[in-house]
């Protein structure tokens, strides 16, 4: 294995995050600049600055406490946030992860507590959002402010700042707890970063319910509280035109506002101890950004109200398995998918990764989410390493991780969710839809590097 | 099956003795309560050992609960563009797979799936961009022969 120099500060974070497995080599720790024998070279792509780009890394990340689950895949940018219209009043958030899987810029309020941005309003008060996820959830006010992504600006862009100050007056309502599983992510430590730039398939964060303002069956997305509210408790679940709610960063570009590129370095083995690669915003919009003709390409449903299973999906064939919920997302940190195969892929003991004694190289076919169109199948190899080789390195990028949540009962396979290891080693297309060249629908594209 | 009176009984009593709990678990004349709470279409499919019933949202989002011939709910699916409200969906089965998710949850991080399996209650979600989708079921009330196939393709 390749030596790499770490400091010390970043390999104790990174041995905690490995869990019990990794403690005897901390007696391998005496101070920065050490030889780090578990970290692996670091990769990259070359990057130029241009117009439509931004660097962007899967690294360590901004925790400032131990943590006990590994920081694993996850990709990380820099994002300047501004006072509207003026761009002397910046602040520059590190660690922000950039999240293909949703929608909106969303930033601990700590951040930019400094900028005093304005706040979207309605007349009953300003707009506070709860954004569930699966499990778990965020709760913050939300503003407007310029936003900034290497030389291209989102102006007067609505976006959430997440509630990390536990001192303050308006803390999550009982509703939003609920939604969010009775955990609130709240600090950078919870969250992984210092923020979420959700730059995936379409333009709003929520849509017709929030514009109707009927969370009839649901849980309430965004309310409005009033101005100098002394709890939740005045908070009233809200109606929000489109141009208020919080929206996508890329799709709000004056240009290149189409989709986005990420290039990522090959990552194989144990992993990498960092990858750093480039994010190109807009799709045949300049020279850079140019659709390749030999990309594959696959387009996500749209057909929701007769194909729900497969809307804003593609399909994914794996060992004699059809599966409808399949989409590319950085914000995955594996490959997910569950093994019905009768010889399955090994599981790890102690958790829901796969544990192969050696590395697997395995198969899967990647087709249209509607109208399964034959010649529009591409087939895909991935590897599947051991989970528990991999974290017992210090390494944050890893090519060959892959799990599923166990699952006793036999089930038909529910969903393959191409995570962040998909994307290493190519140049990956994400159309939103709506916008120029996915008008119809968005869709995927990919080529090898 | 129940007939209608049986029916209307059944609905009264719940709405008054346990209005939060309706869902998997339970007799299907809970299921007038969700209509009432989504605003919802409703329509039945009959099959030969079970009945689909279909609740579509004005936003085309779908929740459909499988009622055995005990006239009970043995499974959901829900497609939806937000987050359903387990707490009337999984009925009598939502602590378990609430401790559950909140366990996971501690996790922190984005997430976008998560499975609760216990002996008998099997619920998985997955949510990606404002797409939630997920099914439940207990094992115990499957109609025998029944492929679980069914309940997430259809």
């Amino acid at each position: 294995m390749l030596k790499h120099f770490l400091t010390g500060a970043a390999l104790l974070l990174a041995l905690a995050g490995c869990g019990g497995g990794a403690d005897s080599t901390v007696t391998n720790i005496t101070g920065p600049g050490l030889n780090a024998s578990l970290a692996s070279a670091a990769v990259s792509v070359p990057f130029v600055q241009r117009s439509n780009n931004i660097s962007v890394a899967v690294e360590a990340g901004p925790s400032n406490g131990f943590s006990l689950t590994p920081n694993a895949n996850i990709l990380y940018a820099t994002v300047k946030v501004c006072v509207p219209g003026d761009p002397l009043q910046c602040q520059t958030i590190d660690h922000v992860q950039v999240d293909t899987g949703s929608v909106g810029l969303r930033v601990l309020a700590s951040k930019v507590t400094q900028l005093h941005l304005p706040v979207v309003a309605l007349p009953s008060g300003p707009v506070w959002e709860c954004y569930p996820f699966v499990i778990g959830g965020l709760w913050g006010s939300t503003a407007v402010a310029d936003v900034l992504l290497g030389a291209e600006s989102a102006m007067a862009l609505p976006i959430q700042l997440i509630q990390d100050d536990q001192g303050a007056a308006i803390q999550a309502p009982l509703d939003c707890s609920n939604a969010a599983n009775g955990q609130i992510l709240s600090s950078s430590s919870a969250m992984g970063s210092n923020g979420i730039l959700g730059i995936g398939s379409v333009t709003l964060d929520c849509g017709l319910m929030c514009l109707m303002g009927n969370y009839a069956g649901s849980y309430v997305q965004y309310y409005s509280c009033p101005k100098d509210a002394k709890s939740a408790a005045s908070c009233t679940p809200a109606a929000v035109p489109a141009n208020m709610q919080v929206y996508n960063p890329v799709a709000a570009f004056a240009s290149d506002n189409n989709g986005v590129i990420l290039t990522l370095p090959a990552v194989t083995g144990l992993g990498a101890s960092t990858a750093s690669g480039e994010l190109i915003f807009g799709i045949n919009t300049q020279s850079n950004n140019q659709l390749s003709a030999s990309a594959s390409r696959v387009r996500l449903g749209v057909d929701w109200r007769t194909n729900p299973d497969s809307y804003m999906n593609i399909t994914t064939r794996y060992k004699g398995q059809t599966i409808r919920n399949s989409y590319l997302d950085t914000g995955t940190n594996g490959l997910f998918f569950t093994d019905n195969s009768a010889s399955p892929t090994a599981r790890c003991s102690n958790s829901s990764w796969y544990c192969p004694t050696s590395m697997q190289r395995q198969t899967a076919t990647i087709a249209d989410g509607d109208n399964l169109l034959p010649q529009n199948a591409v087939e895909v190899q991935f590897n599947v390493g051991n989970a528990e080789a991999l974290f017992l390195t210090t390494n944050a990028a890893f090519g060959d991780l892959a799990g599923a949540p166990p699952s006793a009962a036999s089930t038909a396979a529910p969903s393959f969710s191409w995570g962040l290891p998909f994307f290493y080693g190519r140049r990956v297309y994400l159309s939103i839809w709506q916008q120029v060249g996915a008008v119809n629908g968005p869709w995927y594209a990919w080529s090898s590097l | 099956m129940t007939s209608p009176n049986r029916g209307a009984l059944a609905f009264l009593v719940l709405l008054t003795l346990n209005p939060a709990w309706a869902g998997l678990g339970d007799f299907e004349s809970s299921i007038q309560e969700e209509k009432v709470k989504m605003h919802a279409r409703h329509s039945v499919a009959v099959k030969p050992q079970y009945s689909v019933h279909d609740l579509q949202n004005s936003d085309g989002a779908h929740i459909q609960q499988y009622v055995g011939s005990d006239g009970r709910v043995f499974a959901v699916v829900w497609h939806t563009l937000f987050k359903p409200d387990l707490s009337s969906i999984l009925g009598g089965s939502y602590p378990a797979y609430a401790q559950s998710a909140r366990e996971s949850a501690r996790k922190g991080g984005i997430q976008r799936r998560f499975r609760h399996e216990s002996l008998d209650l099997v619920v998985q979600a997955t949510a990606h961009l404002n797409v939630f989708s997920g099914y439940a079921f207990r094992q115990s009330m499957l109609p025998s022969g029944f492929s679980l196939s069914t309940i997430v393709l259809e």
